[in-house]
C-alpha cells in the first residue's frame, strides 16, 4: 500500500540522483575548445611549478649534491639524504621528482593528442601543441638525466632511461633507453620550436625551445649542434646579458631570460618558497660553501649575490624576494649567459679554445671579473665559469656527471655541515638516482638501477 | 527481580464475589509522586476514573468485580486484586523495566525478549555525567565488538569507532549515526580544519540528553540500513518525558585534567647538550668546532618546553533538565553549557545545548511530536596539521637548548629570529596567543513526528527531520609571526553549511491468526538529500590582531568556494513473525539508490533473514527452575557501505591549478564507470542467557562479516600521471566472538543493602584480507594488503640491532644474515596494528547512600609504529632538536651490545629508516573511570523538599599499564603514531539535584 504511494512519489525524486559535480568537468568536457584547452595547456605549467620538480626540489637536489652549497647541522631535515648520498628507493624527494615529471606530462599529453581534434584558430592550435611539445621535452629530458646516466658518460644505447609516455592511460612501461629519450626530446623540441611564437619569457617560444635544444645537445655531446643553437640565441637581439646581477636576481624579466617559469605572489608556499631553503628567515639549511666562495676573484658581481650573516656563514643571496614575498622566485629556466657557457664548451670540445675564452669573457667582462687568457685546467676551467655563473640554480651536480668529473667537497668535515662524503666519483652508481620504490612495486616491466 | 514478583503475583491474583461498592485510592510512582491522569478501570466493565492532580481516585466497584486495572502511559500496566477493600494504593513501575525493556534499531523499537539480532545497549547511567565531549567517548569498552579509540586529545576532537573489525580500505569504516530514527551526519565538517581529527559535529550533542546507545551490529538490524549499513549503526535515542509529576535536576561539574605522558621522557638541557656533544665528537670534529656549535653557554638560556605546552585543563559543566507531562502531553527540555580547556595551551572548547522534546498524544487515533535540538560550540584549536604555531610538533621536538626568551630583548623570542634553533621557525609560546584558530558550529537537529492510527493495528508514521550544520571558522596569523611574516598577517574566513534533508514515511501493521501466530509488518519509504557548502575569503596586511576581520585587511588575499550534493532514495520493508512466543523469524529487504554511483549501478538491494528460538520456555525445560532464560538467534543478510567520495566514478578535470595568475586545469580523477558499492554478507549466531534468578547472565555471539568489492585506491604506475586508481576490488573478513557477562554476586534484600554487580565484555575480532586482485599484494606505506593477511599487517624490515664492532646498524636479510646496508634489508610480515581483543569490565557497587564504581579496559595484542619516536630517537639525524631521555644509552666502544647504534652527525647509516626498531607492542589496561558518588539520605530530602541530591566525584584515566614507550597506546587505527594531542588524566567533582 505504502509502496504504491511511494512509487507514485519516487520519479519526482529520481532525478535526485544524477547529481554531477560543481568543480570539477568530465574529461571530454575540459578539453574541447581552444579556451579550454589554454586552460589545460596552464595546468601543464602548473605542473612544472610543483614543489617537488622546479618549486625547489629538483633545483636544489642539483646543488645539494655538488659541492656548492653545504647542508648545515642545524637543518629542518630537509635534503639531507640528498647531500648524504644516502639514497633509498623509498626516498620521498626521489618520488616526487617522478611522480611530478609524469603528471606534467599527463597534463602536456592530454593537450597535445586533444588539441587536433578541436575547432579553432589553426595558429592558436600551433601554439598551444607547441607549449605542450615543449612541456613534454623538457620534463623527460629532466627525468632522463635524473635516472639514467648521462650520456656523455655511459652507453646511451643501451643505458635505461626513463619510460617515454606519449598517450594517457594507466599501463607499465618499461625504460627506454638513454639514447631513445633524446631523440624523443629532440623531435618534440624540433617540432615545437616550428609551432610555435614568441609570446613572452614565461612561456615556451621558438627561441626558448631552441635554447633548450642547446643544453639537450650540449649533454648529448653533439658539440656542433649545440654551438649552432646556442649562437641563434646568442645573435638574438631580443636577448643581452645583464649588466647588473643583483638587479637581475631581485625579480624575473630581465634581458638575459628566455624562458622564466613565472611563480605569482598568490602561489606563495610560505616557507617552501625556493628561496627559504636558503636564506635565514626561511629555514636556511643550504648554506655556501668556500669551494665556491674560493672561485670568485675580487670584483666579481656575482660574488655579491652570496651574503654573510653574523654567524660568519655565507648564504645564498638569488631567490631572497619577489613581490615582496620573502623567499618567493620565478626560477630562470633558460637564460642567455648559459648559452654562452654552452657555446664555450662546444666550442672547447671542438678544438676551438680561443672561440671558448671569447665566450667565457663575455660573460667575465660583464661581471666584473678579469678576462681570462687560457684554459690552463681544459673543461675544469668551463666548468669553474659554470659554478661562478649558474651556482644554485640546479646545474652544478649534472655538470659533474656529464663531463665525468669526480665531485670534490673541499670544505667537508668542518663542523659546520652534516656528515657526507667528501668525494663521489663520476662513475659511482650513486650519481644516478634510484627508481622509485613505489614505481618498482606496481610496474613489473620497471627496471632497479645498479647499486640499489 | 521486584518486577517479576509483581508480575507472579498479579498472574495468581484471583477475585471473589461482592456486591457494587465504592473504593477509593492513590496511584503512585515507586518513588511516590502521586500520578496525574492514571486510568483506573473496574476489569472487564466501562466503570472508570482518570487520577488527579495527587494520582487520587474514587471509583463505584460493579457487583461481581474484584478487579482494577490500572494504566498509565509510560508505565505497565497492572491488575490489582481488591477483593475486601476499601482503599487501595497502587504504584505502577516504569515500562522500561526488565519485562519490557524496548530495544531501538532506529525504524522501530522492539522489546528485548522479542529480539532476533545482534545489538549492544549503552544505558544512561554509564552515559550520565562523563566529562567528555563527545558521546564515541562515552562508548568504549561498554559494548562488545565496538573498538573506539581516542587519537587526539584536543577537546572536541573526533574518535574513532569501529564496529566489528575493519570492513573497509579506503571507503567510510565510521557506524552510521541516528539519532530518535533519523540518520544524522557526523565527522568534521570545518573547511579549513579539514583533514584533521579536531573537530567533529557529533560533539554536537550533549551526551546528558541520551536516554540510550544502542549499537546494530549483524545484518537484521543492519540490513534495514541498507547500502550505508555494513559498518554498523549507532542508534542514539534522547531522552523523552513520562506523564507524573514535574522532575527538575540541576546538574553542576567541576574537573581539572592533567597532562600524560606515558612512558615518553625527554632529555633535560644539560643531557641534550651533552649527547649532542657526543654526536659531534663522535663525528670526527675537533674539540674547537665542538666548542663552537654547542658552547657552554648555551645551558644558560634553556626550556622545558613540554612543561611550557601542556597545562592543567579544566572542565565545568551545569546543566537543567525538567521532564514531566500527563497523559496527553508529555515532555523533556534541558538546557547545557559545558567548557572544557585541554591540557595543551590553545586548545579549548564550550558548547551551548538544548533540548526539547515533546509527545502529544491528540486522540486515540492520532499522536504527534517534535523534537528540537540546538547547540552552539566554540572550539579553539592547538592544531596538530601542518603550521608553523602547533604546540604539538614544537613542544616535543623543539631542544630544551632554544630559550624561550630573546636576552637581546628580554621577550619571547618570535622563532623568526636567525638564532633561533626550532623545528619551524616559530616561538609557539610567542605565536599561539596571537595566532588563533577558531571553529564555531551551530548545529540544529529537528524532528517532526506524526502518527495516525488507521486501524487498531495499523499505523502510518510520517516524520520529517532537518539537519543543518553551520561551521564559522576564523584563522589569523599575526604579522609578527612565523606564519603571518611573508603576508604582514593573513586572516582567512571560512564559512561551512551542511543541510540533510529527510522524510520518512512508514506504515505499520500487525495481526494474529488465533493464539499461537502473531505477524507484524513495517513498509518505508526514505528520501535523503544533503547540500554541502563552503566559502572561504582571505585578507593579508593587518596592522593589528585586535581587528580580526576581512574589512581591516590592507588587502585581499583570495575568496574560495565550493558546494556538493548527495541524494539516497530507499524502499524497505520487513516483516516479524513469531510461534507461541517461541519461535520467531524476521526477514527485511531494502532498495537504495544513491547520486554517489554511476547510472550502471545506482540502485542496489540488500537483504536479511534471521530467526531466534526461546529454549527456556519449551516444555522438556520446564523442571529447570534455575534457567531465567535461554534463547538462540541466528541470522543473515547482506548491508552495504556507500560511505564514499560523492563522485569517484567519474573523469573528471579540476581547476585548481594556475599559471600567470590564468585559470589552469588538471586531469583529477580516472574514471570507472563501473564503480560499485561496498557490500558485506554477515552472518550472526547468538545465546542469550539468564540463571539464578538472572544474577548470572549474559550474550555469547560469533560474527562472519565478509565485505568484497572492496573501493581502493590501487597504487598504480605513476607514468600515467597518477599515483592510484579507484577500483572494486578484495574482499575481507572479519569474524569474532564476543561474550557479555553481567553478574550480581551480591544482591541487595532491601533499600540501601549492599550491592555489588558486574559488566564485563571481551570481543576477539580476526581480520583477514581474502582476495586480491590476482593475488598480488598491494603495498600500504609501511604496512602491505596481502591474502591470508590481516589490513593492518606490517611489512617492515627487521631490525637486527648494533654491530658490536663499529656501533653501525643492521637489518635482517630474507633467507637469514644481516645487512648493514638499509636498501638491501629484506621487508617482513612483522605484526598487526588490529588488537586481538578487546574488553571491558565494571565493578559497581552500592551501599546506603554510596556508589562506586570502577571500569577498566584493555585492548591486547596490537603493535604501534612509535614514528615520534624515530625522529626522536634517530642517532645523531636530527640536530639541534629534542632527543628521547632514552636516545643516551647507545653504542660507545667496540664490543658494545647495544640497542641503539653510535649517534652520528647525518644520522648512522641510516638507522632511522622504516623498521621494527620503531615498532612496540600496544597492549594496554586503563582504569577508564572510576566514580565514587553518594546520595543524600531521603529523610533529609523531604525536610529539603527535594527529590534527591547526589554527590559524586569522578577520575578518568588515573591508572594505565603498557609497556609502550609513546605518548599513548590508545592509537590511530592506522597503526602510525605520530606527535599528537595526547588524552590526560582527569577528576571530576559534580553534583546532581533533583527537585
Amino acid at each position: 500500500m505504502l509502496f504504491s504511494l511511494a512509487l507514485l512519489l519516487a520519479p519526482a525524486c529520481q532525478k535526485d540522483l544524477e547529481l554531477n559535480p560543481s568543480q570539477s568537468l568530465s574529461t571530454g568536457e575540459a578539453l574541447s575548445d581552444i579556451a579550454s584547452l589554454k586552460t589545460a595547456l596552464n595546468g601543464a605549467y602548473d605542473a612544472i611549478q610543483a614543489l617537488g620538480y622546479y618549486g625547489r626540489n629538483y633545483i636544489v637536489m642539483a646543488e645539494t649534491e655538488a659541492n656548492l652549497v653545504y647542508l648545515s647541522t642545524a637543518n629542518s631535515n630537509r635534503f639531507v639524504s640528498s647531500y648524504t648520498y644516502q639514497w633509498t628507493p623509498a626516498n620521498a624527494d626521489i618520488t616526487s621528482v617522478w611522480n611530478d615529471g609524469y603528471t606534467a606530462i599527463l597534463r602536456a599529453n592530454n593537450v597535445i593528442n586533444n588539441v587536433d581534434r578541436i575547432d579553432g584558430d589553426a595558429a592558436e592550435k600551433n601554439q598551444i601543441k607547441g607549449e605542450a611539445l615543449a612541456i613534454r621535452a623538457l620534463v623527460h629530458f629532466d627525468l632522463v638525466r635524473f635516472f639514467g646516466k648521462q650520456y656523455t658518460n655511459g652507453t646511451p644505447s643501451t643505458d635505461l632511461g626513463v619510460p617515454i609516455i606519449l598517450t594517457s592511460g594507466i599501463g607499465e612501461p618499461a625504460r627506454n633507453t638513454v639514447a631513445e629519450v633524446y631523440d624523443q626530446v629532440i623531435s618534440d623540441l624540433e617540432t615545437a620550436k616550428g609551432l610555435l611564437r614568441n609570446e613572452g619569457i614565461y612561456r615556451f617560444s621558438p627561441e626558448a625551445a631552441e635554447a633548450l635544444l642547446a643544453r639537450v645537445y650540449l649533454y648529448k655531446g653533439d658539440w656542433a649542434k649545440a654551438e649552432t643553437a646556442a649562437t641563434s640565441l646568442i645573435g638574438n637581439a631580443q636577448y643581452a646579458l645583464s649588466a647588473n646581477v643583483s638587479a637581475m636576481f631581485g625579480g624575473p624579466g630581465s634581458s638575459e631570460e628566455i624562458f622564466t617559469l613565472k611563480n605569482e605572489a598568490s602561489e606563495n608556499r610560505g616557507s617552501d618558497n625556493l628561496g627559504n631553503i636558503f636564506i635565514p628567515q626561511g629555514y636556511g639549511d643550504i648554506r655556501v660553501t668556500t669551494d665556491l666562495l674560493d672561485l670568485y676573484e675580487a670584483g666579481d658581481s656575482r660574488a655579491t649575490l652570496i651574503f654573510q650573516q653574523p654567524n660568519n656563514e655565507y648564504y645564498v643571496g638569488k631567490y631572497l624576494e619577489q613581490d615582496g614575498v620573502v623567499g618567493l622566485a620565478s626560477p630562470k629556466l633558460l637564460r642567455l649567459a648559459e648559452m654562452y657557457l654552452i657555446r664555450a664548451e662546444a666550442r672547447f670540445r671542438q678544438n676551438d679554445t680561443d672561440g671558448a675564452l671569447d665566450d667565457l669573457n663575455e660573460i667575465r667582462l660583464k661581471r666584473g671579473a678579469t678576462e681570462l687568457m687560457s684554459l690552463p685546467n681544459g673543461i675544469r676551467d668551463i666548468l669553474s665559469e659554470r659554478h661562478r655563473e649558474l651556482a644554485f640554480e640546479g646545474h652544478a651536480a649534472f655538470d659533474y656527471w656529464r663531463t665525468g668529473t669526480d665531485m670534490v667537497r673541499n670544505q667537508c668535515g668542518t663542523g659546520l655541515e652534516v656528515s657526507a662524503p667528501c668525494t663521489i666519483a663520476a662513475n659511482s652508481h650513486l650519481t644516478v638516482h634510484p627508481i622509485p620504490q613505489r614505481e618498482i612495486d606496481v610496474n613489473q616491466n620497471m627496471e632497479q638501477n645498479d647499486g640499489y | 527481580m521486584k518486577q517479576i514478583y509483581v508480575f507472579c503475583f498479579l498472574l495468581l491474583a484471583a477475585g471473589t464475589l461482592s456486591a457494587q461498592r465504592p473504593i477509593t485510592g492513590t496511584v503512585t510512582d515507586e518513588s511516590g509522586s502521586g500520578l496525574l491522569g492514571a486510568t483506573v478501570v473496574a476489569k472487564g466493565t466501562a466503570a472508570g476514573k482518570i487520577t488527579d492532580a495527587d494520582g487520587k481516585f474514587s471509583l463505584t466497584m460493579p457487583a461481581g468485580v474484584n478487579t482494577l486495572v490500572v494504566s498509565y502511559t509510560g508505565y505497565q500496566t497492572q491488575e490489582v486484586d481488591v477483593t475486601g477493600q476499601s482503599t487501595v494504593n497502587v504504584v505502577l513501575l516504569e515500562a522500561a523495566g526488565l519485562l519490557t525493556e524496548l530495544v531501538v534499531t532506529g525504524y522501530s523499537e522492539v522489546e528485548s525478549k522479542k529480539l532476533v539480532s545482534s545489538v549492544a545497549v549503552v544505558g544512561a547511567k554509564q552515559l550520565e555525567n562523563i566529562p567528555m565531549t563527545d558521546v564515541n567517548q562515552l562508548m568504549q569498552g561498554r559494548a562488545a565488538g565496538v573498538y573506539t579509540t581516542a587519537t587526539s586529545g584536543q577537546p572536541g576532537a573526533q574518535q574513532q569507532v569501529r564496529v566489528r573489525g575493519t570492513g573497509s580500505i579506503t571507503a567510510g569504516r565510521n557506524p552510521l549515526y541516528v539519532v530518535d530514527g533519523i540518520i544524522i551526519e557526523q565527522g568534521n565538517f570545518a573547511a579549513l580544519d579539514a583533514g584533521t581529527n579536531a573537530v567533529d559535529v557529533l560533539a554536537q550533542l550533549n551526551p546528558n540528553d541520551i536516554e540510550n546507545i544502542t549499537i546494530l551490529k549483524d545484518a537484521t538490524a543492519t540490513a534495514l540500513y541498507g547500502s550505508r549499513g555494513s559498518n554498523g549503526v549507532v542508534v542514539i535515542t534522547t531522552k523523552r518525558g513520562k506523564a507524573g509529576k514535574t522532575l527538575i535536576t540541576v546538574k553542576a561539574q567541576n574537573g581539572v585534567t592533567m597532562p600524560n605522558f606515558g612512558n615518553f621522557e625527554l632529555m633535560n638541557a644539560e643531557e641534550a647538550w651533552n649527547y649532542e656533544r657526543k654526536v659531534l665528537a663522535n663525528s670526527g670534529r675537533t674539540q674547537e668546532q665542538i666548542d663552537a656549535t654547542r658552547p657552554a653557554s648555551m645551558l644558560d638560556n634553556t626550556t622545558d618546553w613540554l612543561d611550557e605546552a601542556f597545562r592543567d585543563g579544566k572542565t565545568y559543566n551545569v546543566e537543567l533538565q525538567a521532564s514531566g507531562g500527563n497523559e496527553k502531553t508529555r515532555f523533556f527540555v534541558s538546557g547545557g553549557y559545558f567548557d572544557q580547556d585541554g591540557i595543551l595551551i590553545g586548545s579549548e572548547f564550550n558548547r551551548f545545548s538544548l533540548r526539547s522534546n515533546i509527545d502529544h498524544t491528540a486522540s486515540d487515533r492520532l499522536s504527534f511530536s517534535l523534537n528540537l535540538n540546538g547547540s552552539y560550540s566554540q572550539q579553539n584549536n592547538a592544531v596538530d596539521g601542518n603550521r608553523f604555531q602547533s604546540p604539538i610538533a614544537s613542544a616535543f621536538t623543539t631542544t630544551p637548548l632554544q630559550g624561550k626568551i630573546n636576552p637581546a630583548t628580554g621577550k619571547l623570542y618570535t622563532g623568526i629570529e636567525n638564532e633561533y634553533i626550532g623545528l619551524t621557525g616559530d616561538n609557539f609560546l610567542y605565536s599561539l596567543p596571537l595566532n588563533t584558530v577558531d571553529v564555531n558550529t551551530f548545529r540544529l537537529i529537528s524532528k517532526l513526528s506524526a502518527t495516525y492510527k488507521i486501524l487498531d493495528n495499523l499505523s502510518f508514521t510520517q516524520n520529517a527531520n532537518i539537519d543543518l550544520i553551520g561551521v564559522d571558522e576564523v584563522d589569523y596569523d599575526d604579522p609578527t609571526t612565523a606564519d603571518g611574516v611573508n603576508d604582514r598577517g593573513t586572516l582567512t574566513t571560512a564559512y561551512t553549511q551542511n543541510r540533510a534533508l529527510t522524510s520518512q514515511s512508514l506504515l505499520r501493521y500487525f495481526t494474529n491468526f488465533g493464539q499461537d501466530h502473531d505477524f507484524d509488518v513495517m513498509a518505508v519509504y526514505e528520501y535523503q538529500r544533503t547540500n554541502f557548502k563552503t566559502f572561504n575569503a582571505g585578507g593579508k596586511g593587518f596592522a593589528s590582531g585586535k581587528l580580526k576581520t576581512l574589512d581591516s585587511a590592507a588587502e585581499p588575499n583570495f575568496v574560495g568556494g565550493s558546494q556538493t550534493d548527495y541524494s539516497f532514495i530507499s524502499y524497505l520493508g520487513q516483516a516479524n513473525y513469531a510461534f507461541k512466543g517461541r519461535y520467531r523469524l524476521t526477514g527485511s529487504f531494502r532498495r537504495d539508490g544513491s547520486s554517489r554511483f554511476g547510472a550502471n549501478n545506482r540502485w542496489a538491494n540488500f537483504w536479511s533473514v534471521g530467526g531466534s528460538w526461546q529454549i527456556n520456555e519449551e516444555g522438556f525445560l520446564d523442571k529447570v527452575g534455575f534457567l531465567n532464560n535461554l534463547r538462540l538467534r541466528a541470522s543473515y543478510g547482506t548491508s552495504g557501505n556507500a560511505d564514499i567520495g560523492n563522485f569517484v566514478s567519474q573523469e573528471l578535470y579540476g581547476f585548481g591549478a594556475a599559471y600567470q595568475n590564468e585559470p589552469g586545469s588538471s586531469p583529477a580523477q580516472i574514471g570507472n564507470p563501473n564503480l560499485t558499492w561496498e557490500n558485506s554478507n554477515n552472518l550472526n549466531v547468538g545465546l542469550d542467557f539468564s540463571i539464578l534468578d538472572s544474577r548470572i547472565g549474559g550474550t555469547v555471539e560469533y560474527y562472519n562479516r565478509t565485505s568484497e568489492n572492496l573501493l581502493l585506491n590501487v597504487p598504480v604506475s605513476s607514468t600515467s600521471g597518477f599515483t592510484t586508481a579507484t577500483r572494486n576490488i578484495g574482499k575481507v573478513q572479519n569474524r569474532g566472538v564476543e561474550v557479555t557477562l553481567n553478574l550480581t554476586p551480591f544482591k541487595a534484600t532491601r533499600a540501601g543493602g549492599f550491592d555489588w554487580n558486574v559488566n564485563f565484555n571481551i570481543s576477539f575480532n580476526q581480520n583477514e584480507v581474502l582476495e586480491l586482485p590476482d593475488g598480488e599484494d598491494i603495498l600500504n606505506g609501511f604496512q602491505v594488503f596481502r591474502e591470508g593477511q590481516p589490513i593492518r599487517a606490517y611489512y617492515l624490515q627487521k631490525w637486527a640491532g648494533v654491530n658490536p664492532a663499529n656501533g653501525t646498524p643492521l637489518w635482517a636479510v630474507e633467507g637469514g644474515g644481516v645487512t648493514g646496508t638499509y636498501s638491501q634489508a629484506s621487508r617482513f610480515l612483522v605484526g598487526n596494528a588490529e588488537p586481538d581483543f578487546i574488553a571491558g569490565l565494571t565493578n559497581a557497587f552500592s551501599f546506603k547512600g554510596f556508589t562506586l564504581s570502577a571500569f577498566f579496559y584493555t585492548a591486547q595484542g596490537n603493535e604501534i609504529y612509535n614514528q615520534s619516536r624515530a625522529f626522536m630517537e634517530s642517532d645523531g639525524l636530527r640536530f639541534g632538536w629534542a632527543h628521547l631521555k632514552a636516545a643516551g644509552t647507545h653504542w660507545e666502544n667496540p664490543g658494545d651490545i647495544a640497542e641503539r647504534p653510535q649517534p652520528r652527525s647525518g644520522g648512522n647509516n641510516g638507522a632511522q629508516n622504516l623498521s621494527t626498531r620503531y615498532l612496540e607492542d600496544g597492549s594496554y589496561i586503563r582504569l577508564r573511570n572510576v566514580v565514587l558518588g553518594y546520595s543524600l539520605p531521603a529523610s533529609w530530602m523531604q525536610r529539603a523538599r527535594l527529590q534527591n541530591v547526589t554527590i559524586y566525584v569522578q577520575g578518568q584515566n588515573l591508572w594505565t599499564q603498557t609497556n609502550y614507550t609513546g605518548l599513548d597506546p590508545e592509537a590511530d587505527e592506522s597503526g602510525n603514531e605520530f606527535f599528537r594531542y595526547p588524552v590526560g588524566k582527569s577528576i571530576t567533582f559534580g553534583v546532581d539535584v533533583t527537585f
